[in-house]
């Protein structure tokens, strides 16, 4: 397995993501600044979603392969 | 047609063609000898005058008469009726012929007919045709002292014998020590002054008899002091290797035993005892054998004797004989001929055989018996180690089964249990990666909502004063430099005037 970095780490991204919300929360928040959180923080989503995806992806096919070893 | 008859003190015997009186027989009370064609009647002076009668009527009478007449003068002196006138009347002084007459005369009136007379023969010594013995009879039960006869069979007795009763049963009787029946003329012999009996004619029934009783009497003795069945009880020898040979030296019987044996290949060795199968020394010459075989260690005694009348059986109807073979603690194997009578030694051993060929027979067929029992034994153990052998295998392929179930009932357990646990694992994980969509979706929704971009792009703007958040017009006022954000750029606008909405206006 290999080490994933701590950028890609999804418990990180979800603390990025959760600070970006929190931080676009505050009214005074520059636009141009709160428009790149939210950029940023769309970016977060599409690759946590990507690697939900993935993960669901993994473990739907651990199952079957475990469900056709235990047939046999 | 003629009828004779002879009588003693207590009976009239009457003999010949007396078939059409026998009513008047039984009528005295006569009693028919099916054996003798003899009737027998009891002394009465009438008795005897009516059977003379009967006798004389049929031109018989006497039996010392009728034999007067065919025997010579000597005999026939015997049958004459004593009388007071023709006995000489006694001198003052017997000389020696005188006396020897004299007691010539009384044995001649006493003894004027034949009479039966019961003892055992001694001495028994042929000489020509004739044979002389005593006759001899123990003064008391027990004791050495005994009362003896000289006695002689004649030629001419001896052939009416033989002719009557068969020679081997005349032999086997007229033999040393035997108890015998004999019907007897006394004579004096006048030359010597001595008396002999001559035998006429013997009863082989009462020689029988005596044995026969002497037997039973033994047998009995021996049951109540339970010897009889203690060599019969003994075990059989499963291979009797070492036998006990007792026999004479040199007889048939000897080589027809160990001949049969060695024809038949026996594997064992014999030892021989040789004793005296007959006589007077037989009894203690077959017991030292039985002792000495004893001693030697065999495994059976075998007793045989060849050939040999009926009557030398007796010698193993010796008490010594018989008590040493209760005692002997050897089984032993009697083969001393095939006769009628059975002696007690053959009825008290452990087996009885008729010949000594017979007797080795009944030794192979122990070796057979025992060869058939290892034979057996042998496929009883094939059998059993066979049946052994497939229960083990059937107990394996059972525990087999018994482990390949367990292992599949385990291997589906564990199957069964990492399946659940999968199934678990899956819907964790799908429940986890659920509620992180959720958590992430719920952020994205904050995002959106946060978004400037899509009301900026409506034209909407963003005020802000000293880097402040403009969202009243309280917060306003004339001249004040204010900044407004757009989408894509900043200006900086002046406020000419603040107009507050109604509340009114503001409701709508």
């Amino acid at each position: 397995m290999t080490k994933q970095s701590e950028a890609e780490n999804y418990a990180h991204m979800q603390k990025s993501l959760e600070k970006i919300v929190a931080e676009i929360s505050d009214p005074n928040l520059d636009l141009d600044h709160l428009i790149t959180q939210v950029e940023a923080g769309y970016d977060l989503i599409n690759k946590m979603k990507m690697r939900l995806g993935q993960t669901t992806k993994k473990i739907e096919n651990l199952h079957a392969e475990h469900q056709s070893e235990a047939i046999r | 047609m003629t009828i004779h008859y002879s009588k003693n003190d207590q009976f009239i015997v009457v003999m010949g063609r007396t078939f059409q009186h026998r009513a008047m027989f039984q009528s005295l009370g006569a009693k028919f000898n099916y054996q003798e064609k003899t009737w027998q009647l009891p002394w009465s002076a009438e008795v005897l005058r009516q059977i003379d009668a009967i006798c004389r009527a049929a031109g018989g009478g006497p039996v010392d008469e009728f034999k007067a007449k065919f025997e010579d003068a000597t005999t026939a002196s015997l049958t004459r009726e004593p009388t007071e006138s023709s006995l000489p009347s006694p001198p003052a002084v017997y000389s020696v012929g005188q006396l020897a007459q004299r007691i010539s005369g009384v044995i001649e009136d006493a003894f004027h007919a034949p009479i039966w007379v019961s003892g055992e023969l001694q001495n028994v010594n042929f000489r020509g045709q004739n044979i002389y013995v005593n006759l001899s009879e123990p003064k008391n039960a027990g004791d050495s002292a005994t009362t003896t006869i000289n006695a002689a069979i004649w030629q001419r007795d001896m052939q009416l014998m033989k002719k009557k009763y068969g020679e081997p049963i005349v032999k086997d009787i007229l033999q040393e020590g035997m108890k015998l029946k004999m019907l007897c003329r006394v004579t004096f012999y006048k030359e010597r002054g001595s008396i002999t009996l001559s035998i006429l004619d013997i009863d082989p029934e009462f020689t029988k008899g005596a044995l026969a009783l002497a037997r039973q009497k033994l047998l009995q003795e021996l049951r109540q002091l339970g010897l009889d069945r203690l060599n019969k009880n003994l075990p059989p020898p499963l291979y009797p290797f070492r036998i006990g040979l007792i026999s004479a030296a040199g007889s048939r019987a000897y080589s027809d035993f160990v001949d049969q044996l060695h024809s038949k290949e026996f594997p064992g060795e014999i030892v021989f005892h040789q004793a005296a199968m007959q006589g007077l020394d037989s009894p203690e010459e077959v017991c030292k054998a039985m002792t000495a075989l004893k001693a030697a260690k065999v495994d059976l005694i075998v007793i045989t004797r060849g050939g040999g009348s009926s009557a030398d059986l007796r010698w193993f109807d010796d008490p010594k004989i018989c008590k040493t073979a209760c005692h002997l603690g050897v089984p032993l194997i009697a083969a001393i001929g095939h006769h009628d009578d059975i002696s007690v030694l053959e009825t008290i051993v452990f087996q009885h055989e008729k010949t000594p060929t017979a007797a080795a027979e009944y030794i192979l067929r122990l070796f057979e018996r025992a060869r058939n029992q290892l034979s057996e034994c042998e496929l009883n153990v094939g059998r059993h180690s066979s049946r052994v052998l497939q229960n083990f295998i059937d107990q394996l392929a059972r525990r087999r089964e018994q482990f390949l179930h367990a292992t599949r009932v385990r291997l589906n357990n564990l199957q069964q249990s990492l399946t659940n646990q999968s199934n678990q694992i899956h819907l964790l994980a799908l429940g986890l990666g659920h509620r992180h969509l959720q958590v992430l979706n719920t952020l994205e929704m904050q995002l959106i909502a946060r978004d400037p971009r899509q009301w900026l792009e409506k034209g909407w703007v963003q005020l802000q004063a000293n880097g402040k958040q403009i969202n009243s017009i309280t917060q306003l006022s004339a001249d004040q430099e204010v900044k407004a954000h757009l989408l894509d750029g900043t200006a900086s606008l002046i406020v000419q005037k603040t107009e507050r909405r109604k509340p009114h206006d503001q409701t709508k």
